[in-house]
């Protein structure tokens, strides 16, 4: 404090020389401790992730890995030993200054790289990171929902670091979801691939859809659909979201990221719309540039890939360099698109022409595509090293199939080695309660011919627009 | 003034001019290591004792603090993935730092990312396997002689991984053949290795002759079978009785067993044909022909196998497989009409072998393209239907007046042209839907007809006209157009044009 007082008076006082020639200025001296860290030592042990020191996160059923870090107020000009450790006796000052109950995360689910130990080099304000390993909930010995901590202590040998108690925590709220159903339904399962009818129908709905053993019976969403589609203007083939789909996007942590914590796949449907860029008719540069901007979407809205179903297009004119019908322009857009967002799934309707290619520029469709659903009534076949267990062996089209008995059709997907059972479009159109009952009973026996037992009772539903869902009649 | 801030500022920290005046140096600020790893020794010169801030689960320490002249060695685990390694680690003393950054170098990896053992069936097949490797030119090596039936096709990087495509040649051999591939290349310490299994080719053949040929009496013969699957035998014929099917059950080193077939003919008044086919479940892996011969036949010459296959089916002819020579027999000396109904035949050549035939009926055969029935000198009546790639008909001089191609018709072909000399009425008109969606059809030429006096090739759906826009005509028969003796009704778009 004394230190950074006489520096600043005397630097201010010189500023203030210079000044006078031009102007006054007026400075205000009552308070120094805006300035005191800069030569005062302080420490705080904050998460490596996020820079801070109070984290929440949510625990399901794996591990949660991060890391910590030291950090000082300015370079120390001399090393720092510190010890990070697991410090129960802070829980009760934690929860007295914040008013809260919380308990204790378990000490032995967590883990510190290194015995906790860092040493910060003189010349450093943020040492190296230590991994943290926070191990998965339970439902048994934690209670699920409920939110623990976990306080974690930087102990510093050196007398010149300054620490408030606040300071030397780092503190994990840990919300325990462990007790969340997720969409495992064993090793090897058949998966569920459903395609909702986004403008009318609500993917909330996806969590009402349980197996009566617990697990969510979808494994992937599709959001029908999404559009490719032409702007003669800017010459560009871009991604189209009509109104609902673009409503679903924008509150996305309403609609779609709840699923996806809970492992459902959500995928974006994209479908021709009545102009000349459909999804089988791009030329290499026209699909190079549209799997761009599908790696985009999926990238800023966190979806997990794109189904393509090549229908609803116009003739293209073939003297535009995006269009073109050779080269196999469907397998080609699929190609691209995994190049362009490898991490992400590619899955594709066989309908049109955007299937059958093995190989694109000597890469097998096993790399390319993830998954192929049929059409109604059919079962998709595998190409270029891809297998059944890349492919859904039914489709059933449940607005149709509302009522009907399902299970040994789905006995059949499971018993020939298929990887996927594809349903599209619940809840959609004139939808009543009655109907949305016998749309879930089909479910129900799909259910039973691919994991043996059916669906819970729904009770509730999420109309169109509302995250809060309403009791079912 | 800000000098004597700092001045004032320097001269109230006395305690830390230790700290402010040390110093350290280092032998070197930088390792770069090789894939193997290994020690490196620094020595370290400081103004006081020294120690190590590091973190870095490939890097260890002979020592974490020292004194000025004391060596500190580094030692770098080796390397064992694609991609080079980098780490810093800080030595201090006071508030001298000084950061060395360690480079590991990447191995060059060949690391098999498919299933190291492929099972191919006997069909050729073009295998991607995947890699991860940074080797850019991979070395290939075959073991049990698997350059002679595996190639490497092309090597493609895409989404972080090589692609290599293996084609596996088609296999003749009576047993499974293997042969393990070792992937490798410059500075790879640990080859990939890949194991190709392909199947052996199923077969079942007679050995020490090619066919049973006799004359029409009785006889028994014992045919020697050879076989590298557990065979059974088609049904046979009345006319053969199966008196003993021994079939072995070991195999020779050559991968065939060995079986014996004894049958019994009756003795016949004409000749007869059995095809004795070897099978493996439902498919036939091999066929011997056992056949009586009348020794005066009439032999007719019928390239087409599909055509063949219909006629013997009818009992026109005993034909066998592979043989265009067929002998005519039973309906085929005396009928007068015939019906032709197969996707399988490209060529109606042989007819004429028929002597009596007077009406030929040609239906459903899609990849015929020309119906060449010149040499039948007797037909008056020729039915066509649904032959949508026809491109050519020939009626030479046979007295057929009338012919028409059928309501329903529609042609993938671009031309359709129609010669007859005795023709008078033709109709190649169509009311069919698909001619607005699939047909091609460009142009009709009829100059090669020049009795006809009413033509119909109005080839329309619910009043739309198809592609169809061209009439290739004669001079004579644009003439007769014009003197009202030759009648024709096409759509206003069809132009007549003089066939030069």
């Amino acid at each position: 404090m004394k230190k950074i007082y006489y520096i600043l008076s005397s630097a201010l006082c010189a500023g203030l020389l210079f000044n006078s020639c031009t102007k006054e200025v007026e400075v205000d001296y009552s308070n120094e401790d805006a300035y005191a860290n800069v030569t005062s030592l302080v420490g705080t042990l904050r998460d490596g992730k996020t820079n801070k020191v109070s984290n929440p996160i949510e625990i399901r059923k794996s591990d949660y890995n991060t890391s910590v870090a030291f950090n000082v107020s300015r370079a120390p000009k001399e090393g720092i030993d510190v010890t990070v450790a697991y410090d129960a006796e802070y829980l009760a000052a934690y929860n007295k200054e914040h008013g809260t109950s919380f308990a204790l995360y378990p000490s032995d689910r967590v883990a510190i790289q290194n015995q906790g130990k860092i040493l910060v080099a003189p010349d450093e304000k943020v040492s190296y990171s230590l991994d943290l390993t926070i191990a998965k909930g339970d439902t048994t010995t934690l209670e699920n929902g409920t939110t623990y901590v976990i306080p974690l202590k930087a102990s510093v040998k050196a007398k010149d670091v300054s620490m408030s108690s606040e300071d030397s925590h780092c503190v994990y709220l840990v919300k325990n979801l462990a007790g969340e159903s997720d969409t495992f339904k064993g090793d090897g399962a058949v998966k569920t691939f459903l395609f909702y009818e986004a403008n009318d129908t609500n993917p909330l709905n996806t969590l009402n859809l349980k197996l009566t053993s617990g697990e969510l019976f979808l494994d992937y969403i599709v959001l029908f659909a999404a559009n490719i589609n032409y702007d003669a203007q800017k010459g560009e083939v871009y991604v189209y979201f009509n109104p609902n789909i673009q409503h679903l996007l924008d509150n996305n942590d309403v609609y779609l990221q709840p699923l996806r914590k809970r492992g459902v796949k959500v995928i974006m449907g994209i479908l021709g719309n009545h102009d000349e860029s459909g999804l089988a008719q791009l030329s290499k540069i026209g699909a190079q540039q549209f799997a761009k901007k599908l790696a985009d979407m999926c990238y800023s809205y966190n979806l997990d890939g794109v189904n393509f179903d090549d229908e609803y297009s116009n003739a293209p004119d073939l003297s535009n360099p995006l269009f073109s019908y050779d080269g196999h322009p469907g397998a080609r857009l699929m190609y691209e698109t995994k190049r362009a967002m490898p991490d992400k799934e590619v899955t594709v309707y066989l309908y049109g022409n955007m299937y059958g290619v093995g190989v694109i520029d000597g890469i097998p469709a096993s790399e390319w595509i993830d998954i192929a659903v049929p059409d109604y009534g059919g079962s998709a076949y595998p190409v270029g090293g891809m297998t059944l267990k890349d492919c859904a062996g039914a489709a059933v089209q449940l607005d149709y199939s509302a009522g009907s008995n399902r299970k040994s059709e789905a006995q059949n997907v499971k018993s020939k080695g298929y990887g996927y059972f594809m349903m599209f479009a619940p809840f959609a159109g004139s939808i009543y309660d009655s109907k949305i009952k016998q749309q879930v009973y089909t479910m129900s026996t799909i259910s039973e011919g691919l994991y043996g037992v059916g669906l819970q009772d729904m009770t509730e539903f999420y109309e169109k627009g509302s995250a809060t869902p309403r009791k079912l009649r | 003034m800000l000098a004597a801030g700092i001045l004032i500022f320097s001269a109230c920290n006395d305690d830390n001019n230790d700290i402010e005046s040390s110093s350290i140096e280092l032998s070197s600020e930088s390792i770069q290591a090789g894939p193997e790893g290994g020690s490196y020794d620094l020595s370290v010169k400081s103004s006081g004792e020294w120690r190590v801030s590091a973190l870095c689960d490939w890097l260890t320490f002979s020592s974490l603090e020292g004194k000025s002249g004391d060596k500190l060695t580094v030692t770098v685990a080796p390397n064992g993935t694609s991609e080079v390694k980098t780490a810093v680690f800080k030595v201090f003393t006071g508030s001298a730092v000084k950061t060395v950054t360690v480079t590991s170098a990447q191995a060059f990896v060949v690391q098999l990312l498919s299933d190291p053992a492929y099972k191919a069936t006997s069909d050729a097949e073009d295998v991607s396997i995947s890699f991860n490797t940074n080797v850019s030119e991979l070395k290939y090596e075959f073991s049990d002689g698997g350059d002679k039936w595996i190639t490497v096709g092309e090597r493609v990087e895409a989404f972080g991984k090589t692609v290599v495509n293996f084609k596996l040649s088609r296999s003749s051999e009576f047993k499974d053949r293997v042969a393990k591939v070792t992937i490798s290349g410059a500075d790879v310490t640990a080859p990939a290795e890949l194991t190709f299994t392909q199947a052996q080719r199923d077969t079942a053949f007679v050995v020490g002759m090619d066919k049973i040929l006799t004359g029409l009496e009785a006889w028994d013969k014992t045919i020697d079978i050879r076989s590298n699957v557990d065979i059974t035998l088609n049904d046979f014929p009345t006319w053969i009785e199966n008196k003993s099917f021994v079939k072995g059950t070991d195999k020779d080193s050559d991968g065939l067993i060995h079986s014996t077939l004894k049958v019994h003919a009756d003795a016949s008044a004409g000749s007869r044909l059995f095809t004795l086919s070897f099978l493996k479940e439902s498919a036939r892996l091999g066929f011997f022909s056992i056949k009586q011969q009348n020794p005066n036949p009439i032999w007719a010459t019928i390239p087409d196998a599909g055509l063949r296959e219909v006629l013997a089916e009818k009992g026109f002819i005993i034909a066998e497989e592979g043989v265009e020579k067929a002998e005519v027999v039973g309906d085929g000396m005396t009928a007068t009409s015939v019906e032709i109904y197969s996707n399988n035949i490209k060529s109606i050549y042989g007819m004429a072998a028929f002597p009596k035939l007077t009406s030929i009926s040609v239906k459903n055969c899609t990849y015929l393209t020309k119906l060449d029935l010149t040499d039948c000198a007797n037909l008056t009546s020729v039915t066509v239907q649904l032959l949508s790639r026809l491109e050519e008909v020939k009626l030479g001089d046979n007295p057929v007046e009338s012919f028409a191609v059928g309501s329903g018709s529609y042609f993938f072909s671009y031309s359709l042209a129609i010669s007859g000399s005795k023709l008078k009425n033709l109709d190649v008109s169509s009311t069919s839907w698909y001619v607005m969606y699939y047909e091609n059809l460009e142009s009709i030429d009829v100059s090669g007809c020049p009795a006809i006096t009413s033509l119909k090739s109005r080839r329309e759906s619910w009043g739309s006209a198809a592609k169809y826009d061209i009439l290739y005509m004669s001079k004579a028969q644009i003439d007769a157009v014009a003197a009202g003796t030759l009648k024709v009704d096409k759509s206003p778009k069809v132009t007549i044009t003089e066939k030069k």
